[in-house]
């Protein structure tokens, strides 16, 4: 038992108090030419407990690591064992209890002590009212910062409206967040103005303090992020633009970061049509090629890093629109799903030929968005659904001739990314 | 002086004298901090922890006030319908959202004294249990219900903010008086197009949430029903 004495504060004792003691505050005038007859007084508390606001957290911890999935539809995140993809934990997100935030991807430090989390506010057909559906993406996001050793919101900073893709460089002591603010474009064209003009900010943060440490204008809608394995450079999709953008992270990085914007192929350049409308970046081990995912176009374009420019002979054209894709840990194989149809593409990045075709079943996934590469070698697909009931995330084996299903999971309501929380040790 | 004030005076400075030099329990410090405004640094804060929360036992999570009863909600596993996980937690929020507040600082006395009176409403044998916190997000109108249970809604529910129906008088505790139905008035203009009743019902599900604003804690489907909701706009003639 503490025993911790405490000064009579005058002050706070002749705020209102109610519900309790009304007999003392009936008392208040008496009460307060007393006081100064005991100024200086002390009156000792004595507390019975030694470790206040502890609390029976039912959080696991993340052990030897975990999966983290973003639920953009429920605001809550899943934690996945990271070798069966069995659900373990789920929490909820975002900074309002009762609003519906819409956390949109995620990232992990390096070292597991903490993961970030994009905050939307755009979730489609949350709220209503008088002042019109909640969150259609014309208020500012937010990137927030949990502790692992607790699951405790720490952090928090505001960027703009309808963050998108959330990464981490490769030193995990910046934070990369984009803006896919479809609303800007509309905005402009209704107003008569050129959205071609618009460039939302790749934001900046530092993953320590959380501080911005800048807002680098890129390009209408940017969504999928990649840092470049060296940490010089993010890549960028452009879906309002038609473009890739790389951006420069050279030391020290300001707001006015170079910025070079490279279509993706002829012609389009529309923000409010896009004609092949990347969407998700994927840059190789070696950090040789960027692999972009058109979603609109529905094909892949690869970008030669050396050569300064895309390589035409290893496009993929894809039946359905791809999302995030990954590569096997050699580099030997990108793994692409697609949507509409529902598939996983096995491609050969040094040819561009797809070598393989997984197809999905309803049950165990629908709208393929993301991939991961497992520790244990299988490869994590997040499946969104039909954005009201849960969503599912799949484990594949690759171990077989050819990428099969090996377990299903429901997750939350419309999950959009998965990501590796390390163990923290 | 008048002889009654005397006394009062008389027996205020002997309780303080005879309590100088003594001592008071965390649980009764926190107990003082509940009921208080200034457990927010802001003076603009009127708000205390006792206009929103009932601290005995009873059935269900509330008897008709927007935050839910605290008696036994340290053994509580989950708060805010599982969107804290801990009982700090859900206290920061009420200080951030609701009091103009910041997060506690759990080495801070004053909120260690807070933690011990919580701690002292939640007997031993409290199930471990969350209360279910159903926030309507889309919000319709509801049917109109009895005007006479809606006095009773009202009194429970509104009163202590808004004072008296009708006039906003009578102990209101707001620092801007909100009389109820009278801000109803300047809704046309202010939301032009919409039903004014419409626009309360929006107040009540969402409080200062989904781009609201201000200070109101919203009131979830359990702490008020539909329809007690249609009940209260009949009352109000709304």
């Amino acid at each position: 038992m503490s025993r911790i004495v405490d000064r009579v504060r005058p002050l706070r004792y002749n705020q209102p108090v109610r519900h309790a003691r009304w007999t003392w505050l009936a008392a208040g005038a008496a009460l307060a030419a007393a006081l100064p007859l005991v100024a200086g007084c002390d009156e000792e508390v004595v507390f019975a407990t030694d470790d206040p606001w502890r609390s029976d957290t039912d959080w696991p911890g993340i052990g030897d690591g975990m999966i983290l999935v973003t639920n953009s539809g429920d605001d809550t995140l899943s934690f996945l064992d990271p070798v069966t993809l069995e659900p373990i934990y789920r929490s909820a997100t975002g900074r309002i209890p009762a609003e519906r935030e819409g956390p949109h991807h995620g990232a992990a430090a390096p070292d597991g002590r903490h993961y970030f989390v994009g905050i939307s506010n755009y979730v489609p057909g949350a709220g209503s009212g008088p002042h019109g559906s909640h969150g259609n993406g014309t208020v500012d996001g937010y990137l927030l910062r949990y502790d692992t050793a607790d699951n405790t919101l720490v952090g928090e900073v505001r960027v703009d409206r309808s963050p998108g893709d959330v990464r981490l460089t490769p030193d995990g002591r910046l934070v990369l967040q984009s803006h896919f603010d479809l609303q800007s474009i509309i905005e402009a064209a209704t107003a008569g103005e050129d959205p071609r003009e618009l460039k939302s900010p790749l934001a900046v943060v530092d993953a320590e303090t959380m501080e911005r440490v800048a807002m680098i204008p890129v390009c209408p809608a940017g969504h999928g992020i990649a840092a470049a394995p060296d940490g010089s450079a993010a890549y960028l999709a452009c879906w309002g633009s038609d473009e890739l953008a790389i951006v420069s992270l050279d030391e020290p990085v300001t707001s006015d970061a170079a910025v070079e914007r490279i279509p993706v192929g002829p012609g389009g350049g529309d923000p409010t049509s896009p004609l092949f409308g990347p969407y998700a970046v994927t840059v190789s081990p070696d950090g040789g090629d960027v692999w972009v995912s058109n979603l609109e176009g529905t094909s892949l374009a690869v970008y030669d890093v050396a050569a300064g420019a895309f390589d035409p002979g290893r496009a993929v054209s894809t039946a359905g629109g791809p999302l995030f894709a990954s590569f096997s840990a050699d580099g030997s194989r990108l793994y692409v799903p697609t949507q509409a149809p529902d598939a996983l593409l096995t491609v050969d990045p040094a040819t561009g030929d797809v070598l393989a075709t997984l197809s999905f079943d309803p049950a165990d996934c629908r709208a393929p968005h993301g991939t991961l590469l497992l520790p244990g070698g299988d490869l994590a697909l997040v499946c969104e659904g039909d954005h009201i009931a849960p969503g599912t995330v799949v484990r594949i084996d690759l171990a077989g001739d050819a990428p099969a299903v090996a377990g299903s999971f429901e997750v939350g309501v419309y999950p959009d990314d998965l990501i590796l929380l390390p163990g923290a040790g | 002086m008048s002889a009654a004030i005397a006394r009062a005076a008389a027996a205020a400075a002997c309780l303080l004298a005879a309590a100088c030099g003594g001592e008071i329990s965390g649980a009764e410090r926190g107990e003082e901090l509940f009921s208080s405004p200034s457990l927010s640094p802001s003076e603009l804060n009127p708000l205390a922890c006792a206009d929103c929360h009932e601290t005995g036992p009873g059935d269900g999570p509330t008897s008709g006030l927007p935050g839910y009863r605290l008696h036994g909600a340290a053994a509580r596993p989950r708060y805010w319908g599982g969107d804290h996980a801990t009982l700090r937690g859900a206290t920061d929020a009420c200080l951030v959202f609701f009091m103009k507040g910041e997060p506690l600082d759990p080495e801070a006395e004053e909120f260690h004294a807070l933690y011990e009176f919580l701690l002292s409403l939640t007997p031993d044998d409290a199930p471990g249990e969350a209360y279910p916190f159903t926030v309507v997000e889309n919000v319709a109108d509801v049917p109109r219900g009895d005007a006479a249970r809606g006095a009773e809604v009202y009194e429970r529910a509104c009163r202590g903010c808004h004072g008296e129906a009708f006039t906003g008088g009578d102990g209101s505790i707001l620092r801007t008086p909100v009389p109820l139905p009278g801000v109803t008035e300047t809704y046309p203009a202010e939301f032009p197009g919409v039903d004014p009743s419409l626009v309360v019902i929006e107040k009540v599900r969402h409080g200062r949430f989904f781009g609201i604003g201000g200070e109101m804690p919203l009131f979830s489907a359990e702490a008020m029903s539909d329809e007690d909701l249609g009940a209260l706009l009949s009352y109000l003639e709304l």
